[in-house]
């Protein structure tokens, strides 16, 4: 894939490095509007890393419909509903615990099942296009009507005023 | 040694997200956590996906994606209700909202 096995390393490495930084961004902005553009660079930075294992369409697919779309949205409702209400203090080390165990229980859980190495492939557009109408159409026309409804969903919600 | 690499990442990821969703008290501020963790989970779906099943992987991650910008379409919407019913987005003045309207 890459000329040399270290330069394809070199590459996770700074994807990783990228992805972890704009995920401690979103995590520890201030502003919720930038905790949502932090939330736009990790998609974006693990769309690189989903490239980096070969699956480009998909990467393509990760920004376009999710940073393009989902983030933008999250971006502007944001905008929309203004400043946020802060973190709570009191909190914190015992969070910092949890989250340390969630971590140390994801990575043990799903240990055997990585310990083989990463096999680069690469598909092409016609080849996921034929597997995707060719086998799994009704998936696709059903997650067409949900999507559909979801957005109908969404305006209607949005759209109610404050009752009672 | 890369899955291992990326299962690392991932890990890390998802405890940032999940320490996220814990530490804050606005609802958009949990959402964005939550979908930190999400990213961890594909990110480490498609990379075993490579090993376990490099074809049928990529399919569930596309629907995963778009399944995943639906809910965020349902989520944020119910935020924006949450505050203009109560003016605020933040989720511990909630339920003190909902104990003061039945009184």
């Amino acid at each position: 894939m890459f000329p040399s096995s270290s330069l394809y390393i070199l590459y996770l490495v700074m994807g990783a490095a990228f992805t972890l930084g704009a995920a401690i961004i979103a995590l520890a902005a201030k502003e919720d509007v930038y905790a949502a553009l932090g939330l736009g660079l990790v998609g974006v930075g693990v769309a690189a890393l989903i490239a980096l294992l070969g699956y480009g369409i998909i990467s393509v697919f990760h920004i376009l419909v999710y940073v393009g779309a989902t983030v933008t949205f999250v971006v502007f409702s944001v905008l929309l509903i203004g400043r946020g209400v802060g973190w709570e203090r009191r909190l914190l080390p015992p969070a910092l615990a949890t989250a340390a165990l969630i971590g140390v229980a994801y990575f043990a859980s799903m240990y055997v099942l990585a310990q083989k190495p990463i096999m680069p492939v690469n598909i092409g557009l016609g080849d996921l296009g034929a597997e995707i109408f060719g086998r799994h159409l009704i998936a696709v026309i059903f997650l067409a009507f949900a999507l559909a409804s979801v957005m109908i969903e969404g305006v209607l919600i949005a759209s109610k005023q404050g009752e009672e | 040694m890369e899955a291992m690499f990326i299962l690392a990442v991932s890990a890390c990821l998802f405890g940032i997200g999940a320490l996220g969703a814990v530490v804050h008290r606005s609802a958009t501020r949990k959402l964005i956590s939550l979908e930190l963790m999400f990213n961890a989970e594909l990110l480490l779906f498609l990379a075993l996906s490579t090993i376990y099943a490099p074809v049928s992987g990529p399919l569930y991650a596309i629907f995963v994606i778009a399944l995943t910008g639906s809910e965020v379409g349902v989520i944020v919407p119910i935020i924006v209700l949450l505050y203009r019913r109560i003016g605020t987005v933040d989720t511990t003045r909630l339920a003190i909202s909902e104990r003061g309207g039945e009184e």
